[in-house]
Order: structure tokens, then C-alpha cells, then sequence
């Protein structure tokens, strides 16, 4: 049986539909569907259940040297509660795991991965750490995303702490709704304004019920991954498995400003090789047409030859097109290039766009 | 609970038929459009195209997925509803009225047996 988060009832009983995640029984939308919760993230804020990402602890004073060694970026220098995206990566140069991680003090590192990929992730974490340990906190803590410009605004009904002024990619500790969590400055919506809400599983009804009632009356709403998705893509966000995988670098995925080169970590000479000779191929943003969305997998092709494939593609409702992300032959990525993506015998009009395809208003 | 007039003739693939003299309009269900969620994009078959009895007709493309259309009978198509190409999200708002797909002259009436009423139809969606 798929796992599932402590609200699985709680989504249900809101009319949820669910579908399989990473192997987990998760809302894909609620009776709004997927485009009014992806406008209403957009315009007001989207409460999305996240608790089946994967969070860790890495402690010891080996804990900075350690994992030095297995991510792409320079992970040094963090202040306490700052946090830095980053690849966990192979020796081959390839992503096992797109990260967030957080610096909580000098020897403990607190780090957000995907659902599907966590126990791997916690695997090859743990056979390479020198002088520390690793923790998996995912029994005993939860994650909610309230992402959108209505955010604070919604968390100043709960909290007396000030979150406004936090700045992207730090926590802080403090109650909301009574409850003791952490608060960061992040998400996966593109939206400037949005918060992780970490804190302990016991206490995900009373969180979630806390979070309804201060946001549904400014126009929030619960959102499933089908809004996760819409929202990513027009931000042009990289999805584990699609935009990165065991056979994508961080280079060909467009990460550059992500991989510190002059580090020694695990695959880092691929990674230099690549970035001497240049990368085989990389990832474009292609703005179709219409609305008929592509979708993973559907063929990339210029003049019709073929040169690359699609990674990700849907419907993007604040670019008003159908968008696609696509790893195609690098001269075929340059901004402007005019492209087909072959779909069921049709071909589709897109054209090279530069990055992200929306940019998201500062509230 | 999913709208299912009465009056209307249905199929196991969720389309409804409304028979009018030797001509079917045909649409898909209030229940399908609610599992497909919003329709961003429908391709349809050209007026004067053959369709025939359960084969697949078009494409409808929901934010996620793309799901077949079948032709509930077999003919020739008259009409296309051409708003759907601007608007398709109709589908979603009116499935039985404005969101109306196509219009078929029936080559085959006799097919017409073996397709399901409103209650042999709710049956089957109750039962899923």
C-alpha cells in the first residue's frame, strides 16, 4: 500500500482526487480544480500538504565536511537558519536528488529532499559521512507550503512573530497557531511571498484546520500537485525526474549558478569536462503556440529533424499558453529559436523563450 | 452527485447522444468533464469526416492528461462546435448544452440499441 500524510482523511473529506506520488496517496486537486488553485496561489495563496518530502538531519563535526563533498554547491559560509538549493550528485556528474539545505547551527545541517528519492538520498548520505550522524525526521515532522501574496497576511492571524522581513532561503523558529515550528522562506510556486511550515506530525489537523480558517476568507485555497506542477513549470522550477534525473547534470539542467565548480565533490571533474568542452545538450524553455499542451516525452524537432525532447509540459494559466521545458542539442537553445514538438502526428509551433516563462509580481 | 438527464442515451466511455430524427449530437458527461478536471484544449473531427461506433473521434486535454474522445455511432459528421476551440473550459461549465462536440448523421441506427439510458448509465458510475 502507497504511504500516505496524516491529512490523507482531511483531503478526502474535501472532496480531494488523489493519485500516486513517489509512492505516496496524495491530492493531485480538490473540487476547484487544479486551474482556480493555481490562480488562487497566484493571486491570494494555495495551502498545499507537502509532508511527503523528505527531511533529515545531519549532525557532527563532520557534518559541513561531509556533505561538501556530496552536493554541487559551496555549502560554506552559511549564516545559522540560512539554507542554499543544491544537487546531490553521482560520480558521474548526474543528479541523484535535487536539496534544500539549511545551515541550523555550526554542526547540524537540516535538509528538505523529494518523496521518491528520500530513502535513497538518506542511503547515500549516510555511507559518506565522516564524523557525523544522520537523522530521519520524517516520523515525528510534518511540512505544509502556504505560498502566494496573501501569505504573511494569512500567518500574522497566527503567529506574533514578524515573517515578513525574513529573507528568501532563511528559517527562523517560532509558534504559529500555537505550535512550535520552523518557518522558512521558501517553496516551489515561484512566488516571492511563501513559507515552509515545518513542525510535529501530532499536530498537522490542528495546523492545517488553523491555516484554513485564518486563509480560505482571504480567497486561499487547498491546492494539490496538479497546481504544484502548473505553478513550477511557469517558473520554469526543475522537477526531479523530469529536468533532473540519474542521467542529467546540473550543467545540461541549466543550474550552472548551482555547481561550484572549484569544489572537490562527488562527479565534479564530468561536471569541469562539460564545462570546458560544452555541455551536449541543454534545457530550453519553449512557449507554444496554442493552448494544446505537449507533454514528457513528446519530440523535439527543428526542420524536421529531431533535436531534442520534451521534459515537462501543461497549460500555464498566467502565461495564458501551453508551456514546455525540453533538453534538446544546445544550438537548438538559443532564445528565439523557432521549434516543433511532434504530438499524436501533429506538429506544434513553439519558440525559445528566456526563462521563466512568468515572473510573479512582488507583493 | 453527477448530473445524468434522463432523455439522453449514454456510453461506457462517459459521451452522451441526443437523438434528433437520423442525427446524434454528442458530448461527454458530467462526470467525465469533474474526473478530467479543467479542459485547456479539444481536438475534434471535421465536418464531413466518418466516425464509427467506438472508435476514437478526438482528443480532449485536461491540465494533466490527454483522454480520448469515442464516437458513440457510426456516420458522417455535420456539425463541429468551433467555440470550444477558443473556449473549451465550456465543456467543463455546460457539458450538455453549450459543450456540445459534434453532430453526426447516423449510418447506423440500429447501434442505437446498444447504447445505455440514464439509469443503466448512473449505474455504472455509481458503481465506479
Amino acid at each position: 500500500m502507497a504511504n500516505r500524510t496524516a491529512l490523507y482523511q482531511t483531503h478526502l473529506a474535501l472532496g480531494a482526487k488523489v493519485i500516486d506520488f513517489g509512492g505516496w496517496d496524495m491530492p493531485l486537486e480538490y473540487p476547484a480544480h487544479i486551474l482556480r488553485e493555481h490562480t488562487a496561489t497566484r493571486s491570494a495563496a494555495g495551502l498545499f500538504d507537502t509532508a511527503h518530502m523528505g527531511q533529515l538531519l545531519v549532525e557532527g563535526p563532520g557534518a559541513l565536511e561531509s556533505l561538501q563533498r556530496l552536493v554541487s554547491r559551496d555549502l560554506a559560509g552559511m549564516e545559522d537558519g540560512q539554507g542554499r538549493y543544491t544537487l546531490l550528485t553521482t560520480e558521474r556528474g548526474t543528479v541523484i536528488d535535487d536539496l534544500v539545505i539549511f545551515r541550523e547551527a555550526e554542526a547540524r545541517y537540516f535538509i528538505v529532499t523529494n518523496a521518491g528519492t528520500f530513502q535513497g538520498d538518506a542511503a547515500h548520505i549516510g555511507a559518506n559521512l565522516k564524523n557525523a550522524a544522520l537523522k530521519d525526521l520524517q516520523t515525528d515532522a510534518y511540512k505544509l507550503d502556504l505560498q502566494g501574496p496573501k501569505t504573511f497576511e494569512i500567518l500574522a492571524r497566527l503567529a506574533k512573530a514578524e515573517f515578513r522581513k525574513l529573507k528568501r532561503f532563511r528559517m527562523t523558529r517560532a509558534d504559529v497557531a500555537g505550535i512550535p515550528s520552523v518557518v522558512s522562506r521558501s517553496g516551489y510556486t515561484g512566488e516571492p511571498c511563501g513559507v515552509e511550515l515545518f513542525f510535529p506530525k501530532n499536530d498537522a489537523l490542528k495546523m492545517w484546520d488553523a491555516l484554513m480558517q485564518a486563509g480560505q476568507p482571504l480567497g486561499m485555497l487547498p491546492c494539490g500537485l496538479g497546481a504544484r506542477d502548473t505553478l513550477r513549470l511557469e517558473c520554469c522550477l526543475p522537477l526531479y525526474g523530469h529536468e533532473l534525473s540519474a542521467d542529467i547534470t546540473p550543467l545540461e539542467a541549466g543550474l550552472d549558478w548551482a555547481v561550484s565548480l572549484d569544489k572537490e565533490f562527488l562527479g565534479v571533474a564530468v561536471l569541469r569536462r562539460q564545462k570546458e568542452q560544452g555541455v551536449p545538450r541543454a534545457l530550453a524553455a519553449l512557449k507554444l503556440s496554442g493552448r494544446q499542451p505537449a507533454r514528457a516525452g513528446h519530440p523535439v524537432e527543428s526542420h524536421g529533424r529531431q533535436v531534442g525532447t520534451v521534459t515537462s509540459g501543461t497549460y500555464g494559466p498566467s502565461v495564458g499558453a501551453a508551456v514546455a521545458l525540453a533538453l534538446v542539442e544546445p544550438c537548438a537553445a538559443a532564445v528565439g529559436t523557432a521549434l516543433q514538438i511532434a504530438v499524436r502526428g501533429t506538429k506544434l509551433d513553439a519558440t525559445v523563450v528566456a526563462r521563466p516563462f512568468y515572473k510573479p509580481v512582488k507583493a | 452527485m453527477s448530473k445524468v438527464p434522463a432523455g439522453l442515451k449514454y456510453t461506457k466511455e462517459h459521451e452522451w447522444v441526443k437523438i434528433e430524427g437520423n442525427t446524434a449530437v454528442v458530448g461527454i458527461t458530467d462526470h467525465a468533464q469533474t474526473q478530467l478536471g479543467d479542459i485547456v484544449f479539444v481536438e475534434l473531427p471535421k465536418a464531413g469526416a466518418a466516425v464509427q461506433q467506438m472508435k476514437t473521434m478526438g482528443v480532449i486535454e485536461s491540465v494533466k492528461a490527454a483522454s480520448d474522445v469515442f464516437s458513440p455511432l457510426s456516420g458522417k459528421v455535420l456539425a463541429v462546435n468551433s467555440d470550444l476551440v477558443k473556449t473549451p473550459e465550456t465543456i467543463n461549465k455546460d457539458c450538455y448544452g453549450a459543450g456540445w462536440m459534434v453532430k453526426i448523421e447516423l449510418s447506423q441506427p440500429d447501434e442505437l440499441k446498444q447504447l445505455l439510458d440514464d439509469k443503466a448509465y448512473t449505474a455504472l458510475i455509481s458503481e465506479a
